[in-house]
């Protein structure tokens, strides 16, 4: 066994119930024989509603060659390390707090903070939309890819106006749909970026998990659209 | 991470994924190419999904809900003579292939070596690669039937730490029996070697042959994790629901890297697949009948042809040589392709050496593969010298 320390795991999620309209629009699909394996980034409709939505909340517009759909934000955060070159022991620069810590623990990532004097190898910076840390304010004058992790904040009543200024031409953005009506039942997240950069980490998706699951971005879709989804 | 396993994994997926881009763009194709079973889940399978999901919605652990893992070990128990601990022995993923990249970071360390059998499912290579870990291929052949054999482990894998089987295999589609399975435990047993053994094709075994877990032969409980799924048996792909068996400690390792990553499989997906669990003998038979008839159509085509192939003694894939064509498989695959309308995956999208070979699915109906093989034959009959 690979000498790294196991952590007990510490996952929770609320016990909210499943719309039955919900239910309802995935018989649909299931009956029609939406059962297979999904496109491998994930369904269109649902990347382009990603894309469009990010377009709205101050991202360039793009399509949906821009979006990976994933089991939550963990993994959209796992699959762009490794889209971006990440390996053992590589440096990532934190901008704040991060609540991914373990993961890039578990990964042997050398975590440092920015503007610490060792970053001259990283391969990125991390950011979180609520950390304290100030949007637009601490420019990375390296040029490394940015990733900003907005959790639950694009599909949540709560977003800033001025939280738009992250999500910048260069920004690789991750997400989760967990502030939706009982989505985070079905672990739905995504990865959107600069399409070349998205592509690379398409390829990790692909290797990681293959793709999502249907019925679960099926639900997304829904939460995201309602009956205009149909 | 290990490069070069890392590029030629994505190298091979790449291969295939160019001739999937070229046969979508043209019509009327017959594609055996994809491990994508062209048979929709069986309804009652969705539909007791939906029904649960009406009742209760229960946040899941991430190992995986109590009853699922319940039920996979009750099916262990009652079909492979084998004893997991629900609690601590399971461990539900995100389909096959995350259970397999999960295991290669919790088990592999930067330089490892990890034996797989050539010609090897590539698509594992770059979770192989991202682990750190370098790949020691195990060389079968026609002669043997693609099985892999305890000499063969003896010379080519002596120092491996891992050992990667797929069993019925994928790529060739060849079965180690119960007596070839028990022949490698023998031999594993007198090495360090611990092995991850793929069982996601066990519910596809033809001609009544009995399955043989390598985790139940004597002493091999305790270095094998056994790795299966919900995707093939039932048809499931879409659900991505995977799930690996062994070791508690060793589960604890790879549910801490599953926490961070990806969470619990979503609970629509667990749901369906404790609904396939308990539909399971109907649901196999139903799939195993089809394919059944489904590769005797093949053999008989490939037969016709004067084609070599690896016996099929499981899964959905037959691994057949073109080479008396005067193309390398590549080039068969692509002018097939263009000339004829029928995709295959050329053999060196599975290991550098297999550029003579094709594999060839089961996964479109009856007819539609009497009918490729019919299309074949016109195409083999302009190269035949």
């Amino acid at each position: 066994m690979s000498n790294r320390e196991p952590v007990p795991p510490d996952v929770d999620y609320a016990d909210v119930p499943i719309p039955d309209s919900m239910l309802e629009y995935l018989e649909k699909y299931l009956a029609a024989g939406e059962t297979h394996y999904t496109p491998r980034p994930g369904i269109p409709e649902l990347r382009s509603t990603i894309a469009n939505k990010l377009h709205e909340s101050g991202a360039p517009k793009r399509g949906a060659d821009s979006v990976i759909v994933t089991h939550g934000e963990g993994e959209a955060l796992f699959v762009t390390l490794l889209g971006l070159g990440f390996k053992d022991g590589t440096t990532v620069v934190v901008d704040g707090e991060c609540r991914h810590r373990r993961l890039l623990d578990l990964l042997n990532a050398s975590v440092v903070p920015l503007g610490a004097a060792m970053t001259g190898n990283a391969i990125a910076v991390y950011r979180e939309l609520d950390s304290p840390a100030k949007f637009g304010t601490r420019g990375d004058t390296n040029k490394r890819p940015t990733i900003v992790a907005l959790g639950t904040s694009l599909f949540a009543d709560r977003w800033r106006q001025h939280d738009s200024c992250s999500l910048g031409a260069a920004v690789v953005t991750i997400g989760d749909f967990n502030a939706l009506d009982g989505l985070d039942h079905f672990r739905m997240g995504f990865v959107a970026g600069p399409p070349d950069t998205v592509k690379r980490i398409q390829t990790w998706k692909q290797a990681f998990s293959i793709c999502s699951a249907g019925p679960s971005q099926r639900a997304a879709l829904f939460a995201l659209e309602g009956e205009a989804a149909s | 991470m290990t490069h070069d396993t890392v590029k030629k994994g994505e190298q091979a997926t790449s291969l295939r994924y160019k001739l999937m881009e070229l046969a979508a763009s043209r019509e009327n194709v017959i594609s055996l190419g994809r491990g994508d079973p062209d048979l929709d889940t069986p309804a009652e399978i969705w539909q007791g999904a939906l029904s649960r999901m009406k009742d209760r919605a229960p946040s899941s652990p991430v190992r995986g809900l109590a009853e699922l893992r319940e039920a996979i070990a009750r099916r262990y128990s009652e079909q492979n003579e084998l004893s997991f601990d629900p609690e601590h022995e399971i461990l539900v993923t995100n389909g096959g292939q995350e259970a397999l990249f999960l295991t290669m970071l919790a088990l592999v360390d930067p330089g490892d070596k990890v034996a797989t059998p050539d010609p090897r499912y590539s698509s594992y290579d770059q979770a192989i690669g991202a682990a750190g870990g370098q790949i020691a291929e195990i060389p079968t052949d026609l002669e043997h039937n693609f099985a892999l054999r305890p000499e063969d482990l003896r010379v080519h894998a002596p120092d491996a730490k891992v050992l990667v089987l797929v069993n019925p295999s994928n790529p060739t589609g060849s079965l180690i029996n119960a007596d070839g399975v028990k022949a490698l435990a023998k031999e594993l047993k007198q090495t360090g070697i611990l092995v991850v053994s793929d069982e996601i094709y066990e519910g596809i075994v033809y001609d009544g042959t009995p399955i043989q877990s390598l985790a139940a032969c004597d002493g091999m409980r305790e270095r094998t994790i056994t790795l299966a799924g919900f995707s093939k048996t039932y048809a499931m792909t879409g659900f991505r629901v995977g799930y690996l068996a062994g070791d508690a400690g060793f589960l604890r390792a790879v549910e801490a890297l599953k926490a961070s990553i990806s969470g619990p499989c979503p609970l629509f997906s667990q749901y369906a697949a404790i609904s396939a669990l308990e539909q399971d003998k109907a649901a196999r038979e139903y799939f195993l009948n089809i394919y059944s008839a489904r590769r005797q159509a093949m053999m008989r085509g490939l037969d016709s042809m004067g084609i070599p192939y690896g016996f099929p003694g499981g899964g959905v894939f037959v691994w057949a040589n073109v080479s008396k064509f005067g193309l390398d498989a590549e080039n068969f695959c692509y002018q097939l392709l263009e000339k004829s309308g029928v995709l295959m995956f050329p053999g060196r999208s599975f290991g550098d050496k297999w550029k003579n070979w094709v594999r060839i699915s089961l996964l479109a109906p009856e007819d539609r593969i009497v009918e490729a093989l019919e299309r074949t034959a016109t195409f083999v009959q302009s190269k035949t010298p």
